[in-house]
């Protein structure tokens, strides 16, 4: 071994880190060079100098401060941390937006298939609608007429020319708060209209058509059950449940529609207009409400809730008005009657 | 415990108590973080030299050093020994010609021998601390004293 590889391998042989083969060889070397001898000694100073330094200490406080700093994360950390870090947080916000979405997904199907309900149901409810008009017809046989005739022209100078028409499209009925079941036909609108071209639209003009084959039977069975209280009833169920179905096209308005009415009654008067002026205070004295007033050629028309406990006091009084009839009157009345009147 | 170590080779390896402080106080929070990485086949206190070890020789290689303050070592020193002022001048004079010494080695050395003289690792945890060969570390360490040698001539009996 070379004084070179011994004094490479000295660090080492200080610290019994070599192989026993080298440190032998390194020791048989030192034995006998006085160089590389001393060499070894002053390594050996060196590192026992290098002993000698007193371990450095941690300033006070140091732990402390690492401590403190390895509690709370920066706000950046942490501001990264609430956005992309643990599923923890991630998974609930993310199944809580879920719900969400199928929370509204519900809302908006609750609402939806009601319109497409009431859209699927509109074709098939717009014929009840038109019979309506037809079985409104049979409580009022004296009125009833082979449908267009010329008579109507002058209807129109006092009835108010919308209302016929409404009276022909079911769908409008709603709108107007008007019962369509016992309004006097006077007037076909379709041929009574004066120009041709400004017929009305499609939907008023089919009723009376698909009406007019039904109206014979109709007409006879109307008559021959007037008296019949039991069939009155029935007609005016049907015409209640024909309303209930006929509003089609303002679909939502049918749902808080007024119920059809209750009692349907012609009264038989001398003087229509004192008539009508003593009713309307006999409606006032019982505690009811007109609802409706419609004057025609030779008919007023007057609706009014009347409460059931005092339906008598105002049956009683009505006598006392004029000679009157009943054409059709519900079983059991509500709490609030709703009573159509016809002045003739 | 730790603390002590830890401090100890970022002074002796910076060569300021300041930056000292920041590095060692650096290196624990990094420990912290990344303790579920800590491997238990290794020692703990040799986990924490590699941490210290990588975090000072960056520092170092990145020039973001401040300025070393001359003298500031051993005037932490003295206010904090209690002995014999004459004592304390000749015991100051020796390690600041050691500190001296020891910063002016190259950083690769520098870092063996704070392992190895100031700390007392093993080689074969040297080489472990530093991911180098063992032969390396032993040639390193052997130049590093050879270095301390010839500088701390004066020193020696």
């Amino acid at each position: 071994m070379t004084c070179h590889d011994t004094r490479e391998s000295l660090s080492a042989f200080l610290d019994a880190a070599l192989a026993p083969d080298e440190r032998r060889e390194v020791e048989a070397h030192v034995d006998g060079c006085a160089e590389c001898r001393r060499e070894l000694e002053r390594l050996q100073q060196t590192v026992a100098l290098l002993h000698r330094v007193e371990p450095a200490r941690a300033p006070v406080g140091f732990v402390d401060r690492v401590a403190a700093a390895a509690r709370p994360l920066p706000w950046y950390r942490r501001a990264a941390a609430a956005v992309f870090l643990p599923l923890s947080v991630k998974l609930p916000v993310e199944a809580t937006a879920l719900v969400m979405v199928a929370l509204l997904a519900v809302y908006v199907f609750e609402r939806t298939p009601a319109l497409q309900e009431a859209a699927r149901e509109q074709a098939p409810r717009q014929e009840p609608g038109a019979q309506l008009a037809d079985e409104s017809r049979q409580f009022e046989p004296s009125v009833r007429r082979p449908a267009p005739t010329q008579s109507a022209p002058p209807a129109r100078s006092t009835a108010p020319e919308p209302r016929s028409q409404d009276r022909r499209d079911p769908s409008t009925y709603r709108d107007d708060s008007r019962p369509p079941v016992p309004v006097p036909a006077p007037a076909a609108p379709v041929p009574a209209e004066p120009p041709p071209a400004a017929a009305p639209p499609p939907v008023a003009a089919t009723p009376p058509p698909a009406a007019k084959p039904e109206a014979p039977s109709e007409t006879t069975v109307g008559r021959g059950a007037r008296p019949e209280t039991e069939s009155r009833q029935e007609s005016v169920g049907r015409a209640a449940d024909s309303v209930r179905a006929a509003p089609a096209a303002p679909r939502l308005a049918a749902k808080r529609a007024q119920p059809p009415a209750d009692v349907i009654a012609r009264v038989a008067v001398k003087d229509r207009d004192a008539a009508e002026h003593e009713l309307t205070r006999l409606i006032a004295r019982v505690g009811g409400t007109a609802t409706q007033r419609r004057r025609e050629d030779d008919t007023t028309v007057l609706e009014a809730l009347i409460p059931q406990a005092r339906y008598a006091e105002f049956s009683q009084g009505l006598a006392q008005i004029g000679t009157w009839q009943v054409e059709a009157e519900r079983g059991d009345l509500p709490a609030q009657v709703r009573v159509i009147l016809r002045l003739q | 415990m730790y603390q002590h170590r830890v401090f100890g080779v970022a002074l002796r390896m910076l060569g300021n108590a300041a930056e000292a402080q920041e590095a060692a106080q650096e290196a624990f929070l990094r420990a912290h973080r990344g303790l579920a990485e800590f491997r238990g086949d290794a020692k703990l206190s040799t986990w924490l030299y590699a941490i210290t070890s990588r975090l000072c020789l960056k520092r170092l290689a990145s020039g973001e050093r401040r300025l070393v303050r001359q003298g500031e070592e051993a005037l932490l020193r003295l206010a904090d020994d209690g002995r014999r002022p004459d004592a304390v001048l000749e015991r100051s004079e020796l390690e600041a010609a050691l500190h001296r010494a020891i910063a002016e080695l190259p950083e690769g050395r520098r870092i063996v021998v704070v392992l190895r003289d100031l700390e007392g690792l093993t080689y074969e945890e040297i080489a472990q601390v530093l991911d180098l060969e063992l032969g390396t570390v032993r040639s390193r360490l052997h130049r590093a004293r050879a270095d301390l040698k010839d500088k701390l001539e004066r020193f020696l009996p």
